[in-house]
C-alpha cells in the first residue's frame, strides 16, 4: 500500500486519517445532530450521552482498524483527535448546550480519552482482522 | 497487469471504490456545513444570518410581510445588502449547485468512457471531482436540512397552534374576570334598595353574610372557565378566581385571580394575578 509521510518505522496513511475523519462525521456527528434537532438527545445529556459519544467513537475506530488493509491504529487515533475537535466545537460553540461530558472535565482529558479509546478500538479491529486472515490461510492449507 | 489490479490501482483507496469515497466526503462536508450553520437558523434566525438558509429566511420574510399587511402594521423591511445576499445564495443553492453537480457528473462519465476507449483527456483533472464535491456538499446540506425541517415543522406548527389555544384561553379567563370584577364593583356602589351592597360586599338579602356571585351578577361558569369567590376582606377587597377548562401539558389549567378594591375614598383598583 502506498504510504505517505513515513518517519523511520512509523508511517501514517493520511488517506485513512481523512477518510476516518469522514467516517466519524457521517456515522457519528450526523446521527448526533439529527437526534439533537429532533429533541431526542436532550434526555441523554450526562453520563448516557458520554456513553453514546465514546461507544460511537470506539465502534467507528474498530471499523477503521478492521476494514483497512494495512495497520491503521495511529490513523484511527489521529482521525478521532480531529473529530474530537469538531465535536467539541459543535457541542460547545454551535449547539450552545455547554459542557456535557461529566466524565471529562478538562479538554486535555477529553482529547486523551478520545485518542486512547480510538487507538485501543482500532487495535481490536486489527486483531479481529488478523484472526480472520489467519483462519482463511489455515483453511487454504 | 490483470484487470483487477488495474481497477485497484485506479482507486484512491484500495478498500473502497472512488464513488464511495466521493459520497463519504460529500456527506461529511454536508454534515459539517449543516451542523456549523444550523445555529444561525434554529437559534438566531435574523436578517444578518441569512447565509445558512436563504430560502427559509425568504419564506419567513414573505410570511412576515403577509402578517404585517393583514394586521395593518408597518412593513418590516430588510436591508438591500441582506436582500441581495439572500438572492445570491438562492441562486447558488438552487441554480448553480445543481447545474454544477450535473455538469461535473456528466463530465466525469464522459471522461471514463474516453479512458475506456484509450483516449487521453484534457488537463485539470482535479477540477471536475472538486466541483462535484463542492456542489454535492451544498446539495447534501440542503437535503439534510430540509429532511429535518420536514420532520420538525409539523411538530412546530402543532406547538404553535397549541400555544395559541392556551393564549386564547388565558385571555378569555382574564376577560371574564374583568367583567366579573366590574359587576362586583357596581354591586359595591349600588344602594341596598336597588339590590346592591351599599358600599359593601355583603349580601343585601342575607344581612351579615358575604354576597354571592349570583347576587353580584357574576356567572359561576362560562364557556371560558369556572369562577369562584375566593375572599372578601373587610369590605375593602374582593378576590375572584377563574380557572380555564384547557389542561396544560404540566397537568394543571390556566388560573387567574382578580382583585377588586373599591378604595373609598382613594380611586378603585383592579389587579390580575397569574396563578398557573
Amino acid at each position: 500500500m502506498k504510504r505517505i509521510g513515513e518517519i523511520k518505522n512509523v508511517s501514517v496513511d493520511w488517506r485513512w486519517v481523512g477518510v476516518g475523519t469522514c467516517f466519524f462525521i457521517v456515522m457519528h456527528l450526523l446521527p448526533t445532530y439529527i437526534l439533537f434537532e429532533l429533541r431526542v438527545i436532550t434526555t441523554l445529556f450526562g453520563a448516557i450521552f458520554s456513553v453514546w459519544v465514546f461507544a460511537g467513537m470506539a465502534f467507528i475506530s474498530f471499523f477503521i482498524g478492521w476494514k483497512s488493509k494495512g495497520v491503521t491504529i495511529i490513523e484511527a487515533g489521529l482521525a478521532a483527535f480531529i473529530y474530537g475537535i469538531v465535536l467539541m466545537l459543535a457541542i460547545n460553540q454551535e449547539w450552545g448546550v455547554g459542557p456535557v461530558f461529566p466524565l471529562v472535565i478538562k479538554p486535555l482529558g477529553w482529547f486523551f480519552a478520545v485518542v486512547v479509546i480510538a487507538t485501543v478500538s482500532a487495535w481490536f479491529g486489527e486483531l479481529v482482522q488478523s484472526i480472520k486472515a489467519q483462519g482463511k490461510i489455515e483453511d487454504l492449507e | 497487469m490483470n484487470e483487477t489490479t488495474k481497477v485497484a490501482n485506479s482507486r484512491f483507496m484500495p478498500e473502497f471504490s472512488n464513488r464511495f469515497v466521493y459520497v463519504l466526503v460529500v456527506l461529511a462536508g454536508a454534515t459539517l456545513l449543516t451542523v456549523f450553520t444550523s445555529r444561525l437558523f434554529w437559534h438566531e434566525l435574523s436578517s444578518k444570518n441569512i447565509g445558512a438558509f436563504p430560502d427559509a429566511i425568504a419564506l419567513r420574510t414573505t410570511v412576515q410581510y403577509g402578517i404585517d399587511e393583514f394586521q395593518g402594521t408597518e412593513l418590516t423591511d430588510l436591508s438591500t445588502k441582506a436582500k441581495s445576499t439572500m438572492l445570491a445564495l438562492i441562486i447558488v443553492n438552487f441554480v448553480l449547485a445543481p447545474i454544477g453537480f450535473v455538469l461535473a457528473w456528466k463530465s466525469l462519465l464522459l471522461d471514463r468512457e474516453r479512458q475506456a476507449r484509450g483516449e487521453t483527456g484534457g488537463g485539470r483533472h482535479w477540477l471536475r471531482p472538486a466541483l462535484l464535491v463542492v456542489c454535492g456538499v451544498i446539495l447534501g446540506h440542503l437535503a439534510i436540512v430540509n429532511i429535518i425541517t420536514a420532520i420538525i415543522l409539523p411538530q412546530g406548527f402543532k406547538t404553535m397552534v397549541w400555544d395559541n389555544v392556551v393564549d386564547q384561553a388565558r385571555n378569555d379567563v382574564v376577560a371574564d374576570l374583568t367583567d366579573a370584577g366590574i359587576n362586583a364593583f357596581q354591586y359595591y356602589y349600588l344602594p341596598e334598595a336597588s339590590g346592591g351592597g351599599g358600599q359593601s360586599f355583603r349580601s343585601w338579602k342575607n344581612k351579615g353574610l358575604p354576597a354571592t356571585l349570583e347576587e353580584m351578577g357574576i356567572p359561576a361558569k362560562t364557556a371560558h372557565g369556572t369562577y369562584t369567590l375566593k375572599e372578601i376582606r373587610n369590605d375593602t377587597l374582593l378576590v375572584l378566581r377563574g380557572i380555564s377548562p384547557v389542561v396544560l401539558s404540566i397537568g394543571s389549567s390556566p388560573e387567574y385571580e382578580f382583585q377588586v378594591s373599591p378604595g373609598t375614598p382613594s380611586p378603585p383598583e383592579f389587579r390580575v394575578a397569574k396563578i398557573n
